[in-house]
């Protein structure tokens, strides 16, 4: 594993608390690992693709879906990454951006778990 | 020249005694007992013109009245020069006369105002249009105005003065419900001076209350946004006339970043807000700015060339005449400002 396109060793599962980000270095790359639900992870790029901001220090929730002048709609629990420069959303199932006109998307990096260590690949 | 829809011509009713014949005769008492004659702030207060008024001196008149009281002036010294097919009166002493007076006066004065113009200008000549007035104070009452009047012939557009309530306010949201029902749209004109308080400001010269008439435009076409109104409402079209529209496009820039970041503050706000503003509201085009590079305007214009309407703000100092404007733009975006864009606005 020494070549940055290998994969790298994260973790075990238990490692981690649902719904907390836990920002790794690997090389030069910080990335963020985060345990969703149901032992499932996201890492991700911690770099905001609309200014660079470190993504992974921001919070995570759900928001405030599209409603009818005056309601207020809470969806989204804990699939929601909320940059702390900005404030842009992403939903941290698919990566894409919530309820906004630019297209942007988190870099997210592929994984898997064997014998519930993570591993992460860096391309 | 292209046809033309002039969007804000000033018409003045001679005296208030005027008004006399369309109130009740204990109102009349009113206004004769306390000597009450119609006024305007800008007449009245520190921020006169400096030049002797916002009148044209050389606009047709008579007998000392200001230009604009008479129905045939207007037509011989502006309608008759130029290919117009409708303009839009609206009386801006109304607007200032409304939203001064306390709520009962205000009723009153709203519906002598509608009556006086429809008897005296609207039958003289079909290419009249008139903005009707409301008061700002009672909005179910208001309502009832709009019933009462809204379906007359040559009524195109509910006028509601400016106050120091921002316009996207639930207190105003049935008189947009009136107004959508009578498929009228509603119409703003900088007029009353009391707008100001919504920025907190006392203005020290006409000057500085003439140049900031973009910030009370701002501030209100943000609460229509923010507010819902346009989400409530999608097919009214809202009319901001004379506060200027240069500074419209990039306001409309920070508008939408600033969504990107709070949206979930008024999640009912489910675009950006430029795609509202261009969608539900209309901005009148005079006073044009004046930049030395007049390309910039036009491709500031081509951003938001479906909300521009023609408005020349006859007889006021500051006006635009029809063969003096727009003239830099291509035939195509002139026939839309100058005609287009008003005949799918006002209910025409």
């Amino acid at each position: 594993m020494n070549s940055m396109e290998d994969w790298h060793k994260i973790g075990s599962v238990n490692d981690f608390e649902y719904n907390k980000i836990k920002i790794i270095k690997i090389g030069n790359i910080e990335v963020g690992v985060i345990k969703i639900k149901d032992n499932q992870f996201r890492i991700i790029k911690n770099s905001c693709p609309h200014k660079m901001g470190p993504i992974c220090k921001g919070t995570i929730s759900g928001t405030f879906i599209p409603s009818d002048p005056g309601e207020f709609k809470y969806d989204f629990e804990g699939q929601i990454l909320r940059c702390p420069w900005h404030r842009y959303e992403y939903n941290l199932l698919t990566g894409e951006i919530m309820f906004n006109d630019l297209k942007l998307r988190l870099k997210l990096y592929e994984h898997k778990i064997e014998n519930d260590v993570i591993y992460v690949k860096i391309d | 020249m292209v046809k033309i829809i002039d969007c804000d011509v000033h018409p003045y009713v001679p005296s208030v005694k005027d008004l006399y014949n369309y109130m009740d005769p204990a109102v009349v008492k009113k206004f004769e007992i306390a000597g009450l004659e119609i006024s305007m702030g800008t007449d009245t207060v520190v921020t006169r013109n400096p030049s002797g008024g916002t009148i044209r001196k050389d606009a047709k008149s008579r007998e000392g009245k200001p230009a604009g009281s008479y129905p045939e002036d207007v037509t011989e010294d502006y309608l008759n020069k130029y290919p117009i097919e409708a303009t839009i009166l609206n009386d801006l002493s109304a607007c200032w006369m409304v939203s001064q007076s306390g709520t009962y006066l205000s009723l009153k004065l709203a519906s002598a105002y509608n009556d006086y113009f429809i008897a005296k200008w609207l039958d003289y000549d079909e290419r009249f249009k008139y903005a009707m007035i409301v008061s700002p104070w009672d909005p179910y009452s208001s309502v009832d105005e709009i019933k009462r009047v809204g379906k007359e012939k040559g009524i195109v557009a509910v006028q509601i003065p400016v106050t120091r309530i921002l316009v996207g306010s639930r207190l105003l949201w049935p008189i947009y419900q009136a107004a959508y029902e009578m498929n009228l749209p509603i119409y703003f004109h900088i007029a009353t001076n009391d707008e100001y308080h919504i920025l907190g400001l006392k203005s020290e010269s006409y000057f500085e209350h003439h140049v900031n008439f973009p910030a009370v435009q701002e501030v209100n076409v943000a609460s229509l946004v923010l507010s819902g109104v346009l989400e409530k409402f999608p097919n009214i079209k809202f009319v901001f006339a004379e506060y200027g529209f240069g500074t419209m496009v990039p306001f409309l820039w920070r508008f939408d970043k600033d969504w990107r970041g709070c949206r979930i503050e008024t999640p009912w706000v489910k675009m950006p807000p430029s795609e509202y503003v261009k969608r539900n509201i209309r901005f009148t085009t005079q006073p044009l700015p004046e930049p030395k590079n007049i390309k910039l305007l036009a491709e500031l214009m081509m951003e938001i060339e479906d909300s521009l309407l023609f408005s020349s703000d006859y007889p006021h100092w500051d006006n635009d005449m029809p063969d003096m404007s727009l003239q830099f733009l291509p035939e195509k975006s002139r026939i839309k400002i100058f005609y287009e864009n008003a005949k799918s606005t006002f209910r025409l």
